[in-house]
């Protein structure tokens, strides 16, 4: 086989870069809880007729620093998205290419007979200085282009929903007590629900799908100012973000961890409160009032087709199904030993459409199906 | 209280593991389908337990190191980093100043271009037996 930057960037699509070995990874936003995140910057490089450029390596140093802050490689589509660059003034390059070969596409210079010669690529940087709710009204992201031009951004990369099996954004939304038998008393995964009196508890989830949640967020909610979302879920003042996350499924587009992430700063961080681990976010806003949400949690899982166990399962097909759900779980500091609250029985019946309409009802948008 | 227990965890660890693994051969079979002239043998199992294990033993951590270091055991052979031909690789690859995922990007960069110049001086070789 022959070794090509497009493979490279075909393996960027395909392969995370989180470690591979850890199946509870440090929350990267942990560590910013008192200090504001840097912002992030998209990169696109596309050739003269517009098509992406797949595997070109990239460098953004910071202005008047020759050492590089960050270094990778674009993906298949020509993109590459950098966490915690300060946006107000990267340098880009690109060491393979040479720098008379491309240029900053929004700052092109018009075209004239002194020109040099015409550069066969163009780079676009995208980048946002924070989630939509901290931009102050009047400011804007930017970044320098590689002659140290500024580039102004306007935009946010897209997200690409892109054929896998379906991935779902679960909150769980409440803890229900003798509601599921498990089969195997010896079963690891039964360690999930606690055995509580005789009494068995199961963590009981809402699933949004996670490629329609993408779409309705990048087209509608983000468009319609994420800031009036967040607003919503103001009022708590718990200092955010967990000490781990868990991606314990399968999650292989980074894309979409990048999204997890995105809406776990946006919402979680903002909403946690300090007597409840848990990030009342969105169930809060939409549950009816006095129906006071006590525990939910983001979860991203994949729930993937059935799949045998290799202790080939119970020989009943409506557990095995169950079973074969990826969970993504985060270490819960839950009491079930309490009797759980009322509130979180009536919040038994909840779908995800109800969820969805009531958020979109709230933001005066249009309602959405799947 | 809610807990989960070494055990769930160990589970869910290997799942995550096999998981992995299994992503990395069908990206195996795919290389190997597409043009199998690599120095590796076509046994994908055997290609990704050597892509880990190299991968392991030069420090990467993360999913797309190693499935990168795997495109280069493909191309070149199991033991490519330990290969007296292959000069260049150990003194990019075992270079500790830099992040492993810089070390393996630039490893793959110099593949690709060494890779290309041994085509081109094989190439007027094979015109002439023609």
């Amino acid at each position: 086989m022959s070794l090509t930057r497009a493979g490279k960037a075909e393996a960027a699509d395909r392969f995370g870069t989180e470690p591979a070995a850890e199946i509870v990874m440090a929350c990267p936003l942990a560590d910013r809880k008192s200090a504001p995140a840097a912002g992030w910057a998209g990169i696109r490089l596309v050739d003269e007729s517009g098509r992406p450029v797949a595997g070109e390596t990239y460098v953004i140093r910071r202005t008047g620093e020759t050492a590089p802050t960050r270094e990778g490689f674009l993906d298949s589509r020509g993109e590459a998205r950098v966490e915690d660059v300060e946006a107000a003034a990267c340098e880009l390059s690109f060491p393979n290419l040479h720098a008379d070969s491309w240029r900053p596409l929004a700052t092109a210079p018009a075209p004239g007979p002194a020109q040099t010669p015409r550069p066969s690529a163009a780079a676009v940087l995208l980048a946002a200085a924070e989630a939509a709710a901290d931009k102050r009204p009047g400011t804007s992201s930017r970044l320098r282009g590689d002659r140290g031009r500024r580039v102004p951004v306007a935009r946010n990369m897209k997200t690409v929903a892109r054929a896998r099996p379906l991935e779902v954004l679960v909150f769980v939304t409440n803890v229900v007590r003798d509601s599921v038998t498990r089969p195997r008393a010896d079963d690891p995964e039964e360690d999930l629900i606690a055995d509580a009196g005789g009494g068995r508890w199961q963590l009981q989830a809402e699933c949004l799908d996670l490629t329609w949640f993408t779409r309705i967020w990048t087209t509608e909610l983000l468009p319609a100012g994420a800031h009036e979302l967040v607003r919503l879920f103001q009022g708590t003042d718990h200092p955010g973000g967990f000490d781990k996350v868990f991606f314990g499924g399968v999650l292989p587009d980074p894309r979409l961890r990048g999204l997890f992430f995105d809406l776990h700063r946006r919402f979680v961080t903002r909403t946690m409160v300090a007597q409840d681990p848990a990030p009342v976010a969105i169930l809060e806003a939409v549950v009816p009032p006095r129906r006071r949400l006590w525990a939910a949690h983001w979860y991203i899982a994949t729930l993937g087709p059935p799949r045998p166990y290799d202790d080939g399962g119970t020989g009943d097909d409506a557990l095995d199904a169950q079973r074969s759900w990826t969970g993504v779980y985060t270490p819960l500091a839950m009491d079930a030993n309490d009797d759980p609250p009322p509130e979180w029985r009536a919040l038994r019946d909840v779908q995800y459409d109800y969820i969805a309409d009531r958020v979109l009802k709230a933001l005066h948008l249009p309602q959405a199906r799947p | 209280m809610l807990t989960i227990r070494p055990e769930t965890m160990e589970r869910l660890q290997r799942a995550r593991d096999e998981e992995l693994a299994g992503r990395l051969t069908e990206r195996c079979r795919t290389l190997l389908a597409s043009k199998p002239v690599g120095r590796a043998s076509g046994d994908t199992r055997a290609l990704v337990a050597a892509a880990l294990a190299g991968g392991r033993r030069h420090g990467l951590t993360t999913e797309l190191e190693f499935a990168l270091y795997l495109d280069l055991v493909v191309t070149f052979g199991a033991e490519f980093d330990r290969d007296p031909a292959l000069a260049w690789v150990p003194a990019i690859l075992d270079d500790t100043s830099l992040p492993t995922t810089v070390r393996i990007n630039r490893l793959y960069d110099v593949a690709i271009v060494r890779q290309h110049e041994a085509g081109r001086r094989a190439a007027p070789r094979s015109k002439k037996r023609v």
